[in-house]
């Protein structure tokens, strides 16, 4: 309570100080500069815009090695555009001497430490995330619950389409706090793991042969990438994994569903059981 | 100084009128011909007479030659040293008939050659469902040879297909080739073909001895063509700027070259074609177009048409999707299917990929002939670049 009401008198005594200045930092606001104002907003909305369209539009006309580098450039674009439209737009408004820049800095400072902490810790993240690189545009992450395709890397979120094709808005500012799992990390391909669980009884040779036929004869595989095969005992039967790579990340579900699909069909030719669930007698 | 400055902007600027008035002349002289010449594709009839002139064209002798002697070198090896390799897998691309190729081969040599059990050609539509029992039947490899035999396999291709159990033909050959050391075994097979099966089934580490067969120059495909292009008379498009380029036809005449223009079009066809015969053939037909001038074209009841070879050119793919690419890569890597086998190797129902074939198809970029399905020699050069661009592992040329 005492912090909150010190912090307030400290608010209110920076903003004192600073309303006297405030005259001299607001340039003379005119109709012609308001006019101004609004088309460098439009232009550079617009910028944003046109873009991101063609962007996405050439980067699927490239071949797909490409794809990703093309569409991670978005980012930076679109950061650039923003950037050129504010300095704009600073210039226009602003009368930036050196004093006035650091009264500017204050009030900014305490406007945002208060009341957009978090959207600026988001902002901020963003922009060392396009640095750091933790994902990209096109990658496939998994973040806290959420596992998805990055579509879209903004000035404070990004988007992520899961299976479902839901839509995710998840903050930049996650990265502070947050693992986060790439899947491909800025390329085409990334791995899919596929779980089968069979009978302790199936002849493992048989199966482990089967899932590498499957693998490797299935049109979305990238066959320039390993296909490997592991298995680990549970108490009810056994688990293999199919590990390997779609020629385009995309595909994963569809690849998965593939793969699922014709191993089944090819077990039921060769009678390979499943585990059965372990089964509890009822008091009658 | 000054007047100096003045001189040379003067005499910059009369070079500069003088150049620009021969440009634009030079572009009036390119118009007044385009615009004279009405050039208009090949009668259907005319394409259709070239096409099956092409069709019964033996294999070039280069690939026949190439093939006779590796063969002989490998059999003489292989008779006399018994850890010697006892296979020769001849490599191709997949739009090359490489079975007419080993038959025409195998027909030049017969004398020469052990007894000889050749696969036939019904066999691929066994390659799926029973590929072990229809290789074992048709080459009678359960008897065990007395004779040293020659088994010619005449495309790789049709002892699989890409679908879970679709390799156990493959398989079958592997062991046979280790264990039977009485027969050596002549293989067909397709580049592409055979990186995937090197990559799924080791495959080179049981047929060692590989011969890829050579890419042809400018002037053996001017000469392997001469049968049919001289059932036709027709002028190069750049015929005229050649006679003012005596001295250069001279020296190229080692060659056996008639003009300059040909040299030229037969050079540019060799590259665009990549040096492969079926390509090179089908540009062939498509560069000829018919020439009908103005006075002709207002006369046409007395009008006698004459034939023009333009430059050859690729034609562009359509708009591929990514559907299109799985298909257009299962398509290559087998050779030529049937549409059942095609779906089964993509993993779809019949009726979505009839669809695709159908658009594929329209479009020229693959061919139907007889219920099989392959792609269309002169797409391959482009097909094989966008497929490789998008990650697919093709094979070489």
């Amino acid at each position: 309570m005492f912090f909150s009401s010190f912090f307030f008198v400290l608010l209110a005594q920076t903003d004192k100080n600073n309303v006297d200045r405030a005259s001299e930092i607001i340039s003379e606001i005119t109709t012609f500069k308001i006019i101004q104002g609004i088309v460098i907003v439009a232009i550079a909305y617009g910028g944003i815009w046109t873009t991101a369209k063609l962007i996405d539009w050439l980067s699927e006309k490239v071949p797909l090695r490409l794809r990703l580098p093309i569409k991670q450039s978005i980012p930076f674009l679109r950061a650039f555009i923003l950037g050129f439209a504010g300095v704009f737009l600073i210039n226009l408004f602003l009368n930036l001497s050196p004093n006035n820049v650091l009264a500017l800095t204050g009030t900014v400072a305490v406007a945002l430490g208060f009341a957009f902490k978090d959207y600026a810790s988001s902002v901020i993240a963003g922009i060392i995330g396009l640095f750091e690189v933790p994902y990209q545009v096109g990658d496939r992450v998994k973040i806290g619950e959420h596992y998805g395709e990055i579509i879209t890397y903004g000035l404070r979120g990004i988007l992520l389409r899961t299976p479902n094709d839901d839509i995710v808005t998840i903050p930049h500012n996650k990265l502070w706090t947050d693992a986060i799992a790439n899947t491909n990390k800025g390329n085409v391909e990334a791995q899919t793991v596929v779980d089968f669980y069979l009978a302790h009884e199936v002849n493992v040779d048989r199966v482990i042969q089967i899932l590498y036929r499957v693998a490797y004869t299935s049109k979305y595989t990238q066959l320039k990438f390993p296909v490997v095969v592991v298995m680990e005992e549970k108490p009810w039967g056994t688990h293999f994994k199919l590990k390997c790579y779609p020629i385009d990340a995309r595909d994963e579900f569809i690849y998965k569903t593939d793969l699922i699909k014709r191993a089944k069909q090819t077990f039921a030719k060769y009678s390979l059981t499943y585990p059965a669930l372990p089964t509890r007698q009822l008091d009658s | 100084m000054i007047v100096k400055i003045g001189g040379l902007i003067e005499q910059f600027l009369a070079w500069f009128s003088t150049e620009r008035a021969k440009i634009k002349a030079q572009a009036a002289d390119i118009e007044a011909k385009l615009t004279k010449q009405n050039l208009s594709p090949l009668p259907a009839k005319t394409t259709a007479h070239l096409l099956s002139k092409i069709d019964e064209l033996p294999s070039h002798p280069a690939h026949i030659k190439a093939v006779q002697s590796k063969l002989q070198e490998a059999l003489t090896q292989w008779k006399s040293d018994p850890d010697a390799p006892n296979s020769l897998v001849v490599l191709t691309s997949p739009i090359e008939d490489i079975e007419a190729i080993l038959k025409e081969t195998i027909e030049a040599q017969k004398e020469k050659i052990p007894e000889v059990k050749s696969l036939p050609n019904e066999a691929r539509s066994l390659r799926c469902s029973a590929p072990k029992t229809t290789l074992k039947g048709k080459l009678e490899l359960s008897r065990p040879s007395q004779f040293q035999v020659l088994v010619v396999i005449p495309d790789l291709s049709w002892c699989f297909l890409r679908c879970a159990e679709g390799l156990e033909g493959i398989e079958y050959l592997q062991e046979k080739i280790l264990d039977d050391r009485e027969r050596f075994w002549l293989i067909g097979c397709n580049n592409w073909t055979w990186k995937y099966l090197n990559r799924v089934c080791n495959l080179s580490a049981y047929l060692e001895q590989t011969l890829p067969l050579p890419t042809l120059r400018d002037i053996e495909l001017k000469e392997w063509l001469l049968e049919v292009s001289e059932t036709i008379d027709f002028d190069f498009a750049d015929n005229r700027d050649d006679r003012n380029d005596k001295s250069e036809i001279e020296v190229d005449n080692e060659e056996n070259w008639t003009s300059k223009s040909e040299q030229r079009y037969y050079s540019h066809l060799a590259n665009i074609s990549l040096g492969m015969s079926s390509v090179a053939a089908k540009l062939w037909v498509k560069s000829l177009c018919v020439l009908e001038s103005d006075e002709e074209s207002t006369n046409s009841d007395t009008a006698s048409k004459s034939f023009i070879l333009q430059k050859a050119v690729l034609p562009e793919l359509p708009t591929l999707t990514k559907d299109d690419r799985y298909l257009l890569y299962s398509t290559s890597l087998h050779g030529n299917m049937s549409l059942s086998e095609l779906a089964l190797s993509l993993g779809e129902p019949e009726s979505t990929v009839r669809a695709q074939v159908q658009f594929l198809w329209r479009s020229g970029v693959i061919e139907c002939k007889q219920g099989t399905i392959s792609l269309n020699p002169i797409y391959y050069p482009r097909v094989r670049t966008n497929l490789d661009n998008n990650q697919f592992l093709v094979g070489g040329l």
